[in-house]
């Protein structure tokens, strides 16, 4: 595979990721609108707890996501400085 | 022991449903987003597995159905994509249990508010399976109260049914009788009421209220701390023709007070208005609200608290919603006691308290149990009667036109009791419409317009007046 073609597959991972980061913000912020906005009664005050848990569960995805996109965009960076010094795959 | 039982508020059944069903939704929402994220994480890895993309890059590896790899990201990558899924299956079936605690409040909700007459008594006894019907336990001596008006209005849609043409009424679409099909007061709703003898007279057109000038209400109330003051205020409007009362509050909020159903001859407050009142035209009465507010000194903007009894609560209700009112005050509360608002939205922002006795008829006149309930709108209710037979039995004034259940007096324990309730639903909204304090309340008499007081002297000849001023029409009143 060329480095233009890996580049290429790399530039698709990252915009896939880029979607999925932007689709969790989204989530984590009607959740978070959810557990903020209206709950004034005891029975819906008890579902908060299990709202927080979502939200920390999106917390993590958003991290694992942002991560994996910096790593992807390093690959990507690497792909490029091997082309340019005749390495790579 | 009080009787009081009290509902809407923030912890009412419909609020609860409500906010259930509203988060239910909404994290619906953010399920269906996730499940997106999921698609774009799986496309991302599908990226990677087309190309034979080399270990160096590792890019490959991030797949987690790939041969893995020694990239760190890769653990980040699959730990993602499982991530993802579990977040939107959590979130999906948070909104699944939101949706069925929803359903289980509707049931309660079904069972203890929607049952004829629902009643849960006053042992306290709260649970859906206690809840009886009045007719069941009071019916031979007590009066039919609020479900005993419903039904008589169930009754008068059915005969309307039977005699009219077109499409019929349905007892159970409110909606349906609170105007006519193209909105026309003279249609259903109309056609309803007079049929229910409310109009009793001309029903097309009430006529403007003319107000008098303004005078101190020496016998008001000195404060305006809790509902038994407002209620002590709405009885003081009704008394002679009526009149609108205008206090002033410590804490500088205003209080307009409306009077009830009056029958004397001249009133601005008769049969016709209360008909035009129960199909939410209270038009008349908002301009004159708005005139005596100003002529006591209001400014643009400031907050009104809109209080009544029986008719001048119907009243309280629709000029919540007045344009002209709104366009000159901020409409912050809403008080009303013996009175048939059932059928009155009211907006979400306007704190509201209603007050029902279980065995007063007026409040059912618009053929609903319930009424409208929301977070800060509650219903209190209660069935004990005034405390001593003088209070139950000489309740005075025009109030009391419905019997002494209905009677300003009757009301004013229920007012009483609601003041000592700890029930932080009721502190709540007396809070929020800015009740408290200090009070002076200015009186205006009101009278209809183009309407003559007849007056026979001593001297046996009976003599027409049009009241022009408060000083001449406490004058005629006092004739009377």
């Amino acid at each position: 595979m060329t480095a233009t073609t890996e580049d290429q597959y790399l530039g698709w991972q990252l915009e896939s990721l880029g979607a999925a980061l932007r689709g969790v913000e989204r989530a984590v912020a009607i959740a978070a609108g959810v557990r903020a906005e209206g709950w004034e009664s005891r029975t819906a005050r008890e579902f908060r707890g299990r709202v927080d848990e979502q939200l920390a569960l999106l917390a993590r995805l958003r991290m694992d996501v942002e991560h994996a996109i910096q790593q992807l965009e390093l690959a990507r960076v690497r792909v490029s400085v091997e082309a340019l010094v005749g390495g790579g795959a | 022991m009080s009787d009081l039982e009290i509902f809407g508020g923030s912890e009412a059944i419909e609020v609860v449903t409500g906010e259930l069903r509203e988060a239910s939704g909404t994290l619906g929402r953010a399920g269906a987003i996730l499940e997106e994220v999921y698609r774009d994480l799986r496309l991302a890895a599908q990226a990677g597995e087309r190309g034979t993309l080399g270990a160096g890059t590792g890019a490959w590896a991030a797949s987690p159905s790939g041969p893995g790899g020694s990239a760190p990201y890769a653990v980040s990558f699959g730990d993602a994509l499982g991530l993802a899924g579990r977040s939107a299956e959590g979130i999906r079936g948070l909104a699944s249990a939101l949706e069925t605690a929803a359903q289980n409040y509707e049931r309660a909700e079904r069972q203890a508010m929607e049952h004829p007459g629902g009643y849960m008594g006053p042992s306290g006894q709260g649970a859906p399976g206690s809840v009886f019907s009045l007719k069941q336990g009071f019916e031979e001596h007590r009066p039919p109260g609020i479900e005993g008006t419903v039904s008589g209005v169930e009754s008068a849609v059915q005969t309307l049914n039977v005699f009219r043409l077109g499409p019929s009424l349905d007892p159970a679409s409110p909606a349906q009788w609170s105007s006519g099909p193209d909105g026309d007061r003279d249609g259903d709703a109309g056609a309803l009421v007079k049929a229910l003898g409310l109009a009793g007279m001309v029903f097309d057109s009430a006529g403007a209220v003319v107000i008098g000038d303004a005078d101190l209400a020496v016998d008001a109330p000195a404060t305006a701390s809790g509902f038994e003051d407002l209620v002590a205020l709405e009885h003081l409007a009704s008394q002679d023709k009526g009149a609108l009362l205008v206090t002033r509050t410590e804490s500088g909020a205003w209080i307009v007070t409306v009077p009830g159903t009056n029958t004397q001859a001249g009133t601005a407050f008769g049969t016709d208005r209360l008909a035009a009142a129960m199909v939410g035209d209270s038009r008349d009465v908002g301009l004159s609200t708005v005139a005596a507010l100003r002529a006591a000194g209001a400014a643009d903007g400031d907050a009104v608290i809109l209080n009544g009894h029986s008719q001048g609560g119907r009243h309280a209700v629709n000029l919540a919603l007045d344009p002209e009112l709104k366009r000159n005050f901020r409409v912050g509360g809403v008080v009303t006691a013996g009175a048939p608002v059932g059928r009155a939205e009211l907006p979400e922002d306007v704190w509201a308290v209603h007050l029902e006795h279980v065995d007063d008829s007026v409040p059912g006149l618009d053929g609903v149990v319930p009424v409208p309930l929301s977070r800060r709108r509650v219903l209190v209710r209660g069935s004990e009667f005034a405390p001593t037979f003088r209070e139950r039995h000489e309740a005075k004034g025009n109030d009391s036109n419905f019997g002494p259940v209905h009677s300003g007096l009757n009301y004013a324990q229920l007012g009483r009791q609601a003041d000592r309730s700890s029930d932080p639903r009721l502190k709540e909204a007396a809070k929020g419409m800015g009740l408290g304090g200090r009070a002076v309340t200015l009186r205006f008499e009101t009278h209809q317009a183009g309407a003559r007081a007849t007056v026979t002297g001593s001297d046996g000849v009976t003599r027409k007046f049009r009241p022009k001023t408060s000083e001449s029409h406490r004058n005629l009143s006092s004739s009377d």
